[in-house]
C-alpha cells in the first residue's frame, strides 16, 4: 500500500496546484553516481512513459522510411519528426490483429493501447451499432506504465486531449461506452478524463507557483486531509470483503485514487535540474498551438518530478474532428476529417492532414528534447509511444500499422534510432517493448490474439 | 432459472393497492396534480389486480428470480448533488461524477481525478455549513466538545451518517469518524467544530456514501446465491427510484422496524412518496436517462445558420421537456399524453422559436403549442437533440422514436456505404423526403430506412433546433407518411399513433425496471417485464401504478447472484 502516515517526516513544503507537494531539494550533480545515471545513493532516476495518439491512421504501405536501421531519412509523412530523429524508432510493416466484429476504430483503438478486444456493456442489448457502448477488457497501457513508474510523483499520471474528444456523451444512458472517445483507461468503464485546455494544465502543476524548496513543517491543513482519508480507506477495507469480484476490482480503483489523493498531500519531490517556471500559456486558438503549450507543460512536468506517466490524445479514434489549423473543417471540407477521408481517400487534403499530425507529434518530442537532464535531455529516460487507432482510415485498415516510438528510455531502446520493417508481425509486440524499456515487471502483453512476451529486439538498445 | 415468475409479479401486493385507492389514497396523490385532471380508473386498476390479494413476504427463494444483480451502485451526478443537499441543508453542493445513467453508474468505476473531485467537492460542501455558526448549529443541534468520546461529536456523526449512508452506522463506524474529529481538532488548532467539519467531509466521501451497497443476505443460508433486500437497501432503492434522492427519516425508520420486509410496507412508502412534489424528481430522471436530455445542456448548433440557437436554448428546452413530462406522466396519470399532449411551455426565447406571439419573460409559462405541433416528438429539445448541428435528419429522428421511445432494434448501415447526406447548399435544391429517396430505393438500404424515415420525415416541418419551417429549400414538405401500416398525416397525428402503439408502452416500462435496476434486462428477466406491461396497460398507463408494482415485485425486492458476485 501507498498509503502512508504522516508526520513522521519533516517535509520539504510546496504547493502544485491545489493540493501541496513536498518538495526536496534540488537534484545536484554531487548527489548524482559517476555515471549519472542514479543517485549517489542508488537510486535510479527517473524513468518516464508517454502515449501520443491520432485518430484515423497515416496511408499504410507509403508513410515508412525507405531505409531500415538506423540512418533513416523521413519519408515525406514523418517530415515532422527529422529534428528529432535520432530519438525515434519506427516500426513498420506491423499488423493490428482487431477481430472485425465491432467497429474498426474502437477494436484499434483497444487492440493497440489496452492489448485486448473492446468489452460490450450490458446496455447493449443486442443492438448493432457499438462505438458508444464499448470499453476496454483491462487496463490500457499507460495505467501499467504508472502502477510501475509514479513511485512518489504527485501526479500518477496525466491525461491530456488538445482537439474535441469523439463524444462528450461516454457516460450517460445512450453512450455508456468510453473507448471510442478516450484513450486512458484504469480498467473496464473507468476512463481517466482528459484535461483539455493548457491553462488549467498549467493551474493543476504550476497553479501556485514553483515548489518551493525551503524547509518547514508539515502544513497542518494536508495531515487533517489525509487523516480523512485514511478513514475512507478503512471503510473501503470493511466492505471490501462483501463484495464480489468485479465490484471489488471497482473499489480497488476507487482505492488507488484514495492512494494517489493521499501521495500528493505527503510526496516528496526530487525536481531535477530544468525545472523552473513556465508562464501560462493560456488556451491559444490553433490545435498546433494548444498542443505545444502542453508539450511544454509535460515536459516541465517531467523535468520537476511533479509526473512520469503522460497520455495524449491528438484526436479520438476516428477523427472525426475538424483540423482548422490545416484548412481541414466542416466548413471548409463540408464534413469531418473521417468522412472526408472516407468519400475521398489519400487524396491531398487528407495527406496533408496525416502529415500535420506528424508534424505535432515531432513538436512534442522536440519540447522533451529541449529540456537538459544530467548529461542528456528528458528523451533520455523517456518513452513514448506514438501511434493511432487504425492505419488507414479510408478502408479501415490495419497492416503497415504507424508505431513510433521515441526516447532511449534510459538507454533501453536503440540510438540513434532506427527504422525496422515487421511485415506481418503482432503491431502488440511495440506497446510491450515500451513496457519492458522502462522496466516494468511484464511478462507479456495483452490478452487473446493479441497476447505476446516477444519485443521488439531490433529497437532494443 | 426458475420458472414461474409472472405469476408472482402479479399477485403481490394486491392488497395494498387496492386499499390505497379504496382508502381515498388518490387523495394525497392528488396534492401532486398540476392540472388537475382526473385520474386514472379505478376500475380497470381493480380489474388487473382480481378481487383479493394476499400479502407475501416472499421469503421462498424459488419466487426470488430473474432480478438480476446487485452490488456497489455509484451515485449519478444528480443523486449526489440531491443526497448532500438532503443531509446537509441548503448548501451549494456540485453534481460530481462522471457516470450520468444509472445504468451506466451500476457499472461505472472512479479513476484518480473523481477521487479528487469528491474530495474537494465534501470538503466545499462541509465548510459552508460549519463556517456558518447558525447553520452548523441547525444541522448538528449542539456544541461539541474537544474531549475523547464528545457526546455531541458522537451523536452528530452518527446522526448524519445515518443519513448519509442510508444505514444505521456500527459502533467502530462511528469511532472512526470521531477520532477524524479528534485528531482534526487536535492538529488545526483545538477547535471541535473544525473537527466536526473534517469528519462529515470524511463521511460524505465514503464509498458507504458514493455507492449504493445493494448486498442483500443469502434467503436461505445454504444458497448464497438468492438474495434479499434488507430493509435498508430497499428504502434507498425506493428513494432513488422516485425521489432520486438518499432516503428521507421516515423511510430509514420504516427500514429499521422492519416496515419493508413485506409488501404493504413497500406500498405504503409508496404512496407516500408519490404524495410528495419529490416524486417528480425521480419520474423525470427515468425519462432524462431514457431520452438522454442532458445533452441539451451542452447543444451546439451552427449559429449562422440557425440565428435562434443560444447558449442558454438548449437547458431551457430540457426545462420545457421535463415540465411537459410532469404534466402528462404525473398530472394526467397517462404515459400516452406525452406523445399528443399539445401543452407546451415558452420563455421568450422559446415563445419566438415556435413562433407564438405576445409578450413573455424568462420564465417558462404554460401555452397551447401551435398547430401542427404535438406532443414529445414536436418539442424543440426533442427535435434539436435529434439532428445535425446545421440540418435535420430524419433518419436520425426516426431512429431515436424506434430505439429510445419504442426500444426497437436497428442494425446500422452496412460497411462502405455512404451513409451523409450532401450538406444543403450543394446541387439541385431538394427536400430531405427526395434526398432521402435513394436509400429507401435502394432495396440494400429501404429496410431499415422505410422503418427510420417516415418518422422522421414527418417531423420534417421542424429544423435543427425545432423551430418551425413552412418549407424546405422553397419546395413544399410533406409530412404524411405511415407507422407500421398505418397512415398519418402530419406530426400529430404520429403522436397519436405512437401514444397507442403498444410498443411505446412496453418501452417505458424496460426503461423503469432498467432504470430502477441499474442493469439491462436478461431474457430470464422478461416475464417479469411483461407482467408490468400488463398492469400498465390495464391501470390506464399510470407510471406510479407500474412503479408501485415494480417496487411490491420479486425483482425489486430480491436478487440472483452469479458466482462472480460472490464475496
Amino acid at each position: 500500500m501507498r498509503c502512508k502516515s504522516i508526520g513522521r517526516r519533516t517535509l520539504l513544503r510546496g504547493m502544485a496546484g491545489a493540493t501541496g507537494v513536498a518538495v526536496a531539494l534540488p537534484l545536484l550533480e554531487a548527489m548524482l553516481n559517476p555515471h549519472g545515471d542514479a543517485l549517489a545513493g542508488g537510486t535510479p532516476l527517473p524513468l518516464r512513459f508517454g502515449v501520443w495518439f491520432w485518430g484515423n491512421g497515416t496511408n499504410p504501405g507509403a508513410w515508412a522510411p525507405a531505409t531500415q536501421g538506423a540512418g533513416w531519412e523521413p519519408s515525406v509523412h514523418l517530415a515532422g519528426i527529422a529534428a528529432v530523429k535520432d530519438y525515434v524508432n519506427i516500426v513498420s510493416g506491423a499488423a493490428l490483429p482487431v477481430p472485425g466484429t465491432n467497429n474498426p476504430h474502437v477494436e484499434g483503438a483497444v487492440g493497440i493501447l489496452a492489448g485486448g478486444n473492446p468489452l460490450l456493456h450490458r446496455s447493449y442489448a443486442g443492438q448493432n451499432d457499438d462505438w458508444n457502448f464499448l470499453t476496454v477488457p483491462s487496463p490500457s497501457v499507460d495505467h501499467i506504465a504508472a502502477e510501475h513508474l509514479a513511485g512518489t510523483s504527485p501526479f500518477r499520471s496525466l491525461t491530456l486531449a488538445v482537439t474535441p474528444v469523439h463524444t462528450s456523451d461516454a457516460g450517460s444512458s445512450n453512450h455508456p461506452g468510453t473507448a471510442v472517445s478516450y484513450i486512458s483507461h484504469p480498467a473496464p468503464y473507468v476512463f481517466n478524463p482528459p484535461i483539455m485546455d493548457p491553462s488549467e494544465l498549467f493551474a493543476l502543476l504550476f497553479g501556485a507557483g514553483l515548489p518551493r524548496v525551503n524547509p518547514g513543517e508539515a502544513d497542518p491543513v494536508l495531515v487533517a486531509r489525509a487523516n480523512v482519508l485514511d478513514a475512507i480507506t478503512a471503510d473501503a477495507a470493511a466492505l471490501r470483503g462483501k463484495l464480489g469480484k468485479n465490484d471489488r476490482a471497482r473499489l480497488d480503483l476507487h482505492l488507488e485514487g484514495i492512494y494517489e489523493l493521499q501521495n500528493r498531500l505527503t510526496a516528496v519531490v526530487m525536481p531535477g535540474e530544468s525545472c523552473a517556471l513556465l508562464p501560462d500559456p493560456g488556451n491559444p486558438a490553433s490545435e498546433r498551438e494548444r498542443a505545444k503549450a502542453m508539450a511544454d507543460l509535460v515536459a516541465m512536468a517531467f523535468a520537476c518530478d511533479l509526473t512520469r506517466v503522460v497520455t495524449i490524445e491528438f484526436s479520438s479514434p476516428a477523427s472525426h474532428v475538424d483540423y482548422p489549423d490545416i484548412g481541414i473543417t466542416g466548413a471548409g471540407l463540408g464534413t469531418s476529417f473521417h468522412e472526408y477521408e472516407h468519400q475521398n481517400g489519400y487524396n491531398q487534403n487528407v495527406l496533408t492532414g496525416l502529415r500535420y499530425f506528424i508534424d505535432v507529434f515531432g513538436d512534442f518530442v522536440a519540447a522533451l528534447k529541449a529540456l537538459p537532464e544530467v548529461e542528456g535531455n528528458l528523451l533520455d529516460r523517456s518513452c513514448v509511444l506514438a501511434t493511432s487507432d487504425v492505419s488507414g482510415g479510408w478502408d479501415h485498415a490495419f497492416n503497415d500499422y504507424p508505431l513510433l516510438v521515441a526516447g532511449r528510455a534510459g538507454g533501453a531502446l536503440a540510438y540513434p534510432g532506427v527504422h525496422v520493417s515487421l511485415a506481418g508481425a503482432n503491431a502488440a509486440r511495440v506497446p510491450f517493448t515500451c513496457l519492458k524499456a522502462i522496466g516494468a515487471p511484464v511478462e507479456t502483453w495483452g490478452t487473446d490474439q493479441y497476447a505476446t512476451n516477444q519485443s521488439v529486439a531490433e529497437i532494443e538498445a | 432459472m426458475r420458472a414461474h415468475p409472472i405469476a408472482f409479479a402479479a399477485q403481490c401486493g394486491c392488497m395494498a393497492i387496492s386499499s390505497w385507492l379504496a382508502g381515498g389514497c388518490y387523495r394525497g396523490l392528488d396534492a401532486l396534480d398540476a392540472t388537475g385532471s382526473a385520474s386514472a380508473t379505478t376500475d380497470g386498476v381493480d380489474d388487473a389486480l382480481g378481487e383479493s390479494g394476499e400479502e407475501s413476504g416472499g421469503d421462498d427463494p424459488a419466487d426470488a428470480i430473474g432480478s438480476g444483480p446487485t452490488g456497489l451502485r455509484l451515485l449519478t451526478p444528480t443523486q449526489y448533488q440531491n443526497s448532500v443537499v438532503d443531509v446537509l441543508g441548503d448548501v451549494a453542493a456540485p453534481a460530481v461524477g462522471q457516470w450520468r445513467s444509472s445504468i451506466a453508474a451500476a457499472q461505472g468505476g472512479v479513476p484518480a481525478s473523481g477521487v479528487e473531485d469528491y474530495e474537494e467537492a465534501a470538503r466545499s460542501v462541509s465548510a459552508q455549513v460549519f463556517g456558518d455558526p447558525a447553520l452548523r448549529m441547525q444541522v448538528t443541534g449542539c456544541t461539541p466538545g474537544v474531549d475523547a468520546g464528545d457526546a455531541c461529536v458522537v451523536e452528530v456523526i452518527a446522526k448524519l451518517g445515518r443519513r448519509a449512508w442510508r444505514r444505521p452506522l456500527a459502533e467502530d463506524e462511528v469511532a472512526r469518524y470521531v477520532a477524524v474529529a479528534a485528531s482534526t481538532a487536535e492538529v488545526l488548532g483545538g477547535d471541535a467544530w473544525i473537527g466536526l467539519e473534517h469528519a462529515v467531509a470524511g463521511l460524505l466521501q465514503s464509498p458507504n456514501f458514493l455507492y449504493r451497497v445493494e448486498l442483500g443476505k443469502p434467503i436461505v443460508e445454504e444458497d448464497p446465491l438468492h438474495v434479499r433486500l434488507d430493509g435498508f437497501e430497499l428504502a434507498s432503492r425506493l428513494s432513488y427510484l422516485i425521489w432520486n434522492t438518499t432516503p428521507d427519516e421516515e423511510l430509514l425508520v420504516a427500514a429499521e422496524n422492519g416496515e419493508l420486509d413485506g409488501t404493504e410496507g413497500i406500498a405504503r412508502q409508496v404512496e407516500r412518496m408519490f404524495g410528495s412534489p419529490r416524486a417528480r424528481d425521480g419520474v423525470v430522471q427515468l425519462f432524462v436517462d431514457m431520452l438522454d436530455l442532458d445533452a441539451l445542456m451542452s447543444l451546439q448548433k451552427d449559429a449562422a445558420l440557425l440565428p435562434a440557437f443560444t447558449p442558454t436554448v438548449g437547458p431551457t428546452m430540457r426545462e420545457e421537456i421535463v415540465l411537459v413530462i410532469g404534466d402528462t406522466v404525473l398530472g394526467q396519470r397517462d404515459y400516452r399524453r406525452l406523445f399528443d399532449t399539445d401543452q407546451g411551455y415558452v420563455d421568450s426565447e422559446l415563445a419566438a422559436l415556435y413562433g407564438i406571439e405576445g409578450a413573455f419573460g424568462s420564465e417558462l409559462v404554460p401555452v397551447p403549442l401551435p398547430e401542427p405541433r404535438g406532443g414529445l416528438l414536436t418539442l424543440a429539445g426533442f427535435l434539436a437533440i435529434n439532428s445535425g448541428e446545421a440540418s435535420t435528419s430524419p433518419t436520425k429522428r426516426g431512429l431515436t422514436v424506434r430505439k429510445v421511445v419504442m426500444c426497437q432494434n436497428i442494425p446500422p448501415p452496412p460497411e462502405g456505404v455512404e451513409a451523409e447526406l450532401p450538406e444543403p447548399g450543394t446541387g439541385e435544391a431538394q427536400t430531405k423526403r427526395e434526398q432521402l429517396e435513394q436509400h429507401r430505393s435502394d432495396p440494400s438500404c429501404a429496410a431499415c430506412h422505410n422503418f427510420t424515415d417516415p418518422i422522421g420525415l414527418a417531423l420534417e416541418h421542424y429544423n435543427a433546433l425545432g423551430g418551425y419551417r413552412a418549407t424546405d429549400n422553397n419546395l413544399t414538405i410533406d409530412p404524411s407518411g405511415d407507422l407500421d401500416g398505418i397512415a398519418f398525416a402530419d406530426a400529430a397525428e404520429l403522436g397519436r399513433l405512437l401514444a397507442d402503439h403498444p410498443g411505446t408502452a412496453d418501452c417505458v416500462i424496460r426503461n423503469l425496471y432498467r432504470y430502477a435496476s441499474g442493469h439491462v434486462e436478461q431474457p430470464d428477466e422478461r416475464p417479469a417485464i411483461d407482467a408490468l406491461v400488463t398492469e400498465f396497460t390495464a391501470n390506464g398507463y399510470d407510471l406510479r401504478l407500474a412503479a408501485l408494482a415494480l417496487a411490491q415485485s420479486s425483482s425489486f425486492r430480491f436478487a440472483t447472484l452469479s458466482e462472480e458476485d460472490r464475496p
